[in-house]
């Protein structure tokens, strides 16, 4: 059985191809709640689902398309069907961190005309010999890109889990807002199994119907 | 059909693993009829051997120890090679040769093989299974000169390929690998100062590149709209399909391609990747560019090249050319292209409907399972196999696959490359390199090779592409303008 969720964000994670995307993304799924296994690789790397409050779980669908990120179309295509994003740079390469500008503007671009909420995401923050950008930098470019700014480690298992979190929580706010809304040819977010809608629709005509005489 | 016979006939068995100096093996029994199952790497390879006629069955039954290295130092795992085939562990030396750059050089594999040897003449002193070795090294060597015929590819002293020589020479004069290796020198010196010869040389990163011989003058200003849709898909047929041929399959592995080596990110890696890539990026953008064109294009007038762009991603279908129709569909539902609502509103319904379609190909949905079947099924078969709702583009789709049917001309297959990148890339981020003591993880290059298998086997089946360049259309292609960003708006 499936397990109910009351909404579906779709996320991208992006960033140069040597910043560790997948391995940030590996261990946030990881053996925990997945529910969709993939035959044909055998590794489960595409959805999980994140407890927001006591009882009320969002399932995450999770975009990986590393290793095509040359495929300009193909990650493009992604953006606009998104609605949420890690943006990643690797602590220990200043070039990663330098190339952030022009991921957001490409996303920017090609999400039109909804939008993306974003978190900075600097990883590989184990390597404290080798880092290349401090935090305070960091957190002043997340400031004037209008982000919350998070440091990771996969190998180290450090806010892993709270990186996409925080990003859950953040869309989720917005949604309950109103900033945010379901929209018919948009994948972003997902209302989930909600039951007897369809009954309540139903009854709510009736009553309409018997009025005139 | 076959395989599932082959399964259902052997039950295999786990035997557990046997530990030595170096290397931990796999042990299994397996009870088969004739043959074992062959795992789905040597299916995709058809390596497989159904010597026997169909029909013509022995029932013997009978059990057979498979002894599969699944992790070992550098050393055992080269020495494997000499082994694995007495070990019924038949597939190793193809997943060795198509993976061992992740872990060791050409150079090194050379050098610990011919120590082998050297050792075995030494201490052993039985020329029996001095014998053993010398055959095992032969049939290891030629597979490797057949196989990757790239990773001699050293000039100017190609120090690998002398190397195998001048063992050759020794130890099996007049031999066919030593033939194979004296060809296969010669060929690359002559390609080499071929290269030098060509300005510059070939750089593999740039797009289908004109033969030197076409130096026609061409009027450039053709517009798209003259060109017939076959002709395009045709045209792009050719050209992907010879940068897809030349695709060194180990480059798509995901420590190679990713350049997870900090030491290769300075080196161009992969330049045969990168080659189908930049193709890709060029065909979205004559996309974008021939729909944008003129500013002041009016909406009937970009649905009519919409339009065409959708019968060319058809024609793609029906030659089996994933790899274009992906970068046709993926711009035509590229930002700059979808926001032309008034332009879209104008194409027909049918074109519509072929669009949704060949969309839902390479839909996302379950890991992209709609296009990973589709490829197993149509992968080597010699025609696409098309079932559309739109009407009239069954009624030409047919024709079209009568025609090719009647002119015997097989269709070849090229896949999006992107799919098998990004599977690679996950298999190298799941699965650890190294595993206890530091040994190498031998059973994630097999994973690997699974994926490796598809690609050389659609790479053979590339060749049944019966195609000529047309000077004028690939003139034509190469003169389009790449929009910047902002100007798409």
């Amino acid at each position: 059985m499936e397990a109910i969720w009351i909404y579906q964000f779709r996320l991208i994670v992006i960033g140069d191809s040597t910043v560790g995307k997948s391995c940030l993304l590996r261990r946030f799924t990881e053996g925990k709640f997945t529910d969709i296994s993939d035959p044909t690789v055998g590794v489960d790397f595409f959805a999980r689902l994140v407890e927001i409050e006591p009882g009320k779980r969002i399932k995450l669908q999770l975009w990986d398309t590393a290793g095509q990120e040359r495929f300009r179309s193909i990650t493009r295509s992604y953006y606009r069907n998104s609605v949420g994003g890690l943006l990643v740079f690797d602590l220990t390469n200043r070039r990663s961190f330098e190339h952030l500008k022009d991921w957001l503007e490409e996303a920017k671009m090609h999400v039109q005309p909804f939008q993306i909420v974003f978190l900075l995401v600097g990883h590989k923050c184990d390597l404290v010999q080798l880092r290349q950008v401090s935090r305070e930098e960091a957190e002043k470019v997340a400031l004037a890109f209008g982000m919350k700014y998070i440091e990771t480690s996969a190998k180290g298992t450090v806010n892993v889990e709270e990186s996409f979190t925080l990003l859950t929580r953040d869309i989720y706010e917005r949604v309950k807002r109103g900033e945010i809304n379901i929209q018919e040819d948009w994948e972003g977010v997902k209302s989930g199994f909600v039951p007897n809608v369809v009954h309540s629709s139903e009854e709510a005509v009736k009553p309409g119907r018997r009025c005139p005489c | 059909m076959k395989f599932a016979w082959a399964a259902k006939m052997s039950s295999v068995q786990d035997w557990g693993e046997e530990v030595e100096d170096g290397a931990i093996y796999n042990v299994t029994l397996k009870r088969v009829q004739i043959q074992q199952a062959a795992n789905k790497g040597a299916r995709w390879l058809g390596v497989e051997n159904d010597r026997l006629p169909p029909g013509h069955t022995v029932s013997q039954l009978e059990t057979c120890k498979i002894r599969s290295i699944r992790a070992g130092t550098q050393q055992r795992l080269a020495e494997t090679l000499l082994t694995a085939f007495a070990d019924n562990d038949l597939t190793y030396t193809s997943i060795f040769l198509y993976t061992y750059r992740t872990f060791a050089s050409t150079e090194t594999v050379l050098k610990l093989l011919f120590a082998r040897y050297e050792r075995v003449g030494d201490s052993e002193g039985a020329s029996d299974s001095r014998g053993n070795v010398r055959n095992a090294l032969a049939s290891v060597l030629r597979a490797w000169l057949d196989q990757c015929p790239e990773d001699f590819q050293e000039p100017p002293s190609y120090p690998s390929l002398r190397r195998v020589l001048e063992f050759l020479q020794r130890a099996l004069p007049g031999s066919e690998p030593l033939r194979k290796a004296q060809t296969l020198l010669e060929q690359l010196q002559a390609q080499h100062s071929a290269e030098l010869e060509a300005e510059g040389g070939f750089h593999g990163n740039t797009p289908f590149c004109l033969g030197e011989e076409e130096e026609v003058e061409i009027e450039l200003q053709e517009d798209f709209l003259s060109f017939e849709a076959d002709l395009v898909a045709e045209q792009l047929t050719y050209m992907d399909s010879a940068l897809f041929k030349k695709v060194i399959p180990h480059q798509c592995l995901g420590s190679i391609w990713s350049q997870r080596d900090r030491k290769q990110r300075k080196k161009q890696a992969a330049p045969t990747i990168r080659a189908t890539v930049t193709q890709f990026n060029a065909v979205t953008a004559c996309v974008v560019s021939t729909v944008l064109h003129r500013r002041r294009l009016r909406p009937h007038q970009r649905a009519r090249v919409i339009q065409g762009w959708i019968d060319i991603a058809q024609e793609c279908r029906i030659r089996k050319n994933f790899s274009s129709l992906r970068a046709i569909i993926s711009a035509l539902q590229s930002n700059p292209l979808y926001r032309l609502k008034k332009a879209w509103a104008c194409v027909h319904k049918d074109s519509i409907q072929t669009f949704e379609e060949l969309s839902d190909i390479f839909s996302d949905h379950n890991n992209h399972l709609t296009s990973r079947e589709l490829l197993m099924r149509e992968g080597t078969s010699k025609f696409a196999s098309l079932e559309s709702c739109a009407k009239e583009l069954q009624k030409r789709t047919h024709k079209r696959l009568q025609l090719q049917k009647d002119m015997g001309a097989m269709q070849g297959t090229i896949p999006y490359l992107g799919t098998f990148l990004t599977d690679l890339t996950m298999l190298d981020t799941a699965l650890p390199d190294l595993v206890e003591g530091g040994l190498i993880n031998f059973e994630k290059r097999r994973r690997e090779f699974e994926v490796i298998a598809q690609i050389k086997l659609l790479q053979s089946a590339c060749n049944s592409y019966c195609l000529t360049p047309d000077p004028a259309f690939l003139r034509w292609f190469k003169s389009q303008p790449q929009y910047s960003e902002e100007e798409r708006y």
